[in-house]
C-alpha cells in the first residue's frame, strides 16, 4: 500500500503546522496558566518560528512541486505569498500589542489564536491545487475572520461588522462553491490543472455553462478582494472591526485572495477562446472598481472608511494589470501587493494611534482628530505623510508611484490603453482625499490630545512600513525580479 | 433519472436561497437561505459525481457539510452578540455603521 504522504510533504507545510500548533497552544495556555502572561509575544514567537521553518525548507519549494498527492502547490509562488502572509501576520501582532484593550478586545488569547488560524487558512487558500482544498482554505480564513471582526465583544459596531461580514462572506462562498460544482460537472475532476486540460477539449455546446461557472467563481473572489459591485460590505466591516484586524483584512486577506484568484483564474480561464471574454470582464470590473472606490472615498469623514474605499480602488488598480498577463502584468500585481501591504499597514497603524488618543469620542477615527497632528506629534505626522504620498503615488512615496507605473505599463504594452488612462485619471482623483489628511495635519488647528507614548513594537512596525514604502521605490529591481520569476512557476 | 433533473432542482434551490438572502431582512432567515444554497451545491456535487462515476464530488460534500456546521456555530454566535446589543435580528436595525 502506498503511503499517502511523505516527510517532504510535511517539510513543505511546516509553517502551517507551526501556526496551527501555536493557535491551539494559545488556547490551552489560557486555560492552564494562572496569572498574567504575554499573549501577543507568544503569538509573535510562533509566527517567527513559522517564518524560520518556511525559510529553512525553502529548498522544497521549486518549480512544479506539489504536496499531498497533488492537493497543494508548493512552488515559489506559494513560497512568496506564504512569506508575505507571515510578515503581515507579524505586523498585525505588532499593531495589536498596545491598545488592544482600548479597541475593546477582552479575550486576547482567543484573538491571537484566531489570528494564527486565519493565516493558516490564507496560506492554504494560496497553495490550493484542488477546488475543495481551495474552498477549505477560504473558509478557515473567513470563519476565523468573522470572529476576529466581532472580537470587540461590547462594541455594537464590532458585532454589527461581524454580522455583515458573516452574511455576505458566507453568501459569496456559497456562490463560489456553485461555480466549483459546475466546473466539476463539466470536467469530472476537482484538480485545477486537470480541469484546465479537460476544458480545452470540451464540446462547444457546454460553453454557456462554463461562462456561468467563470462568473460565479469571479463573484466569489470579487467579494473577498472587494471588487465593485461586490464591495458594499467593505466600508462597514472595515470601520466596525478593531483596527489591527481592519489592517489585516485590507492587506493579508486581500493579498491571499488576489494571489489565489490570479493562480486559479490564470490556470483555468486565461487562454484560448476565453481570453477575449475574460479581458472584457476584467476591463469593466477594473474600471468601475477604481472609479467607484475613489469617488466614494472623496466624501468620507471617517479615516478608516476612507482607507476602506481606497483599498477598493487599489484592488481596481491591480486588476488593470490582470488584463495583461502576457506583458508582465502578473509580476506587476505581485510587486504592487507588497508595496500596498507596507503602506496600508502604516496608514492603519497611525489611524489607530490617533483614534486611541480620543477614547471618549464615538467617532474616534474622524478626520478632525488629525487636526494639527503634524505639530503636536511631528514624528507621526511625517510617517503619515510618507504613507499618504505613497498611497497616492507621489514622491517621496516612491514605492506606490513605481508600483502603479508597473501596473499601467503592463496594460499599455498589451494595447489596453484606455484602461491605463482611466487608471491614471483615478490616481489623480485619489490625491484629493489622501492630501486632505495632510491638510488636516498641517494646516488646521486641533485640540492637543493627551499624548499616549507609542511603544516599541508599534514604532518598529511603522518604521519598517515607512522604510519599505520609500526603499522599494528607490531599489525596486530585486523585488521585481523575484516577482517576475515567481509568476512564471505556476 | 437523467442528470438534468438533479441539476435543474439544484439550480432552483440555489436561486431560492440566493433571492432569500438578497430580499429578506431577518438575519436568521438569511442564514437559513445560505444553508439552502450550500445544500443545493451538495446536491449538484453528488449528481455530477454519479454522472462521472468517480467519488471526488461525494467526498467534497462531506467537507462542505463540515464547513456549513462550523459556519452555523459562528454565525449564530454573531447573531446572538448583535441581538444582545440591539435586541433585534432585523438587518435594518443594524444601522450604526454608515456614512
Amino acid at each position: 500500500m502506498s503511503s499517502y504522504f511523505s516527510s517532504a510533504d510535511l517539510f513543505r507545510i511546516a509553517p502551517l503546522v507551526v501556526l496551527s500548533f501555536g493557535a491551539f497552544c494559545l488556547l490551552l495556555m489560557e486555560v492552564f496558566i494562572k496569572g498574567a502572561w504575554d499573549k501577543a509575544r507568544t503569538a509573535g514567537l510562533f509566527t517567527l518560528v513559522a517564518f524560520v521553518s518556511l525559510y529553512y525548507y525553502r529548498g522544497q519549494f521549486f518549480e512544479g512541486s506539489t504536496a499531498f498527492q497533488g492537493l497543494l502547490f508548493t512552488d515559489p509562488y506559494t513560497f512568496f505569498f506564504a512569506a508575505l502572509i507571515l510578515i503581515g501576520t507579524f505586523i498585525t501582532r505588532l499593531l495589536s500589542d498596545e491598545r488592544l484593550r482600548e479597541e475593546g478586545v477582552g479575550a486576547q488569547a482567543e484573538y491571537f489564536s484566531l489570528l494564527l488560524m486565519c493565516s493558516v487558512g490564507a496560506m492554504i487558500f494560496v497553495a490550493a491545487r484542488e477546488l475543495i482544498v481551495l474552498f477549505l482554505g477560504l473558509e478557515i480564513m473567513s470563519i476565523a475572520l468573522y470572529c476576529l471582526c466581532g472580537s470587540a465583544l461590547w462594541s455594537t459596531r464590532s458585532s454589527e461588522s461581524a454580522l455583515k461580514y458573516f452574511l455576505l462572506g458566507s453568501f459569496s462562498s456559497a456562490v463560489m462553491l456553485f461555480g466549483m460544482s459546475l466546473l466539476y460537472g463539466l470536467s469530472g475532476t476537482l484538480v485545477i490543472p486537470d480541469i484546465a486540460s479537460a476544458l480545452s477539449s470540451m464540446p462547444a455546446e457546454n460553453m454557456g455553462i462554463l461562462l456561468v461557472a467563470i462568473g460565479l467563481m469571479l463573484v466569489g473572489f470579487g467579494f473577498k478582494i472587494g471588487l465593485v459591485p461586490f464591495h458594499f460590505w467593505a466600508p462597514d466591516v472595515y470601520q466596525g472591526s478593531p483596527t489591527p484586524i481592519t489592517a489585516y483584512m485590507a492587506c493579508v486577506v486581500k493579498a491571499a485572495a488576489v494571489a489565489a484568484a490570479i493562480r486559479v483564474m490564470t490556470l483555468l480561464f486565461v487562454h484560448g477562446d476565453l481570453f477575449s471574454v475574460w479581458s472584457d470582464a476584467i476591463w469593466f470590473i477594473a474600471a468601475i472598481t477604481m472609479t467607484i472606490g475613489n469617488l466614494s472615498a472623496l466624501r468620507q469623514r471617517s479615516v478608516k472608511r476612507m482607507l476602506a474605499y481606497s483599498s477598493i480602488a487599489h484592488a481596481g488598480y491591480m486588476f488593470v494589470a490582470f488584463i495583461a498577463p502576457e506583458t508582465g502584468g502578473l509580476s506587476a500585481i505581485l510587486f504592487y501587493l507588497v508595496t500596498y501591504t507596507a503602506m496600508t499597514f502604516g496608514a492603519f497603524g497611525i489611524t489607530m494611534i490617533v483614534a486611541n488618543s480620543f477614547p471618549e469620542k464615538t467617532d474616534a477615527d474622524d478626520i478632525s482628530n488629525f487636526n494639527g497632528l503634524g505639530f503636536t506629534r511631528p514624528m507621526l505626522g511625517v510617517l503619515m505623510t510618507i504613507f499618504m504620498f505613497s498611497l497616492a503615488g507621489l514622491p517621496p512615496g516612491l514605492a506606490g508611484l513605481l508600483g502603479k507605473f508597473y501596473l499601467f505599463n503592463a496594460a499599455v504594452k498589451a494595447n489596453f490603453i484606455s484602461i491605463a488612462v482611466i487608471g491614471v485619471l483615478n490616481s489623480a482623483i485619489s490625491c484629493y482625499y489622501y492630501l486632505n489628511v495632510l491638510v488636516a495635519m498641517y494646516f488646521r488647528k486641533g485640540e492637543v490630545s493627551p499624548s499616549h507614548p507609542v511603544g516599541m513594537p508599534m514604532a518598529g512596525a511603522l518604521g519598517v512600513c515607512a522604510a519599505a514604502s520609500i526603499f522599494l521605490g528607490v531599489f525596486p529591481s530585486k523585488l521585481y525580479e523575484i516577482a517576475a520569476y515567481v509568476v512564471t512557476t505556476f | 433519472m437523467p442528470l438534468n433533473y438533479y441539476i435543474v432542482l439544484a439550480t432552483i434551490l440555489f436561486s431560492i436561497g440566493m433571492f432569500g438572502v438578497i430580499l429578506r431582512k431577518n438575519t436568521i432567515v438569511m442564514f437559513m437561505c445560505i444553508e439552502m444554497m450550500l445544500n443545493a451545491v451538495n446536491l449538484s456535487f453528488v449528481a455530477f459525481s454519479k454522472f462521472h462515476g468517480n467519488l471526488e464530488g461525494q467526498i467534497g460534500v462531506f467537507f462542505i457539510m463540515v464547513v456549513a456546521a462550523a459556519e452555523a456555530s459562528v454565525g449564530l454566535a454573531i447573531i446572538i452578540s448583535v441581538f444582545r446589543a440591539i435586541v433585534s435580528v432585523e438587518t435594518s436595525d443594524s444601522n450604526e455603521l454608515k456614512l
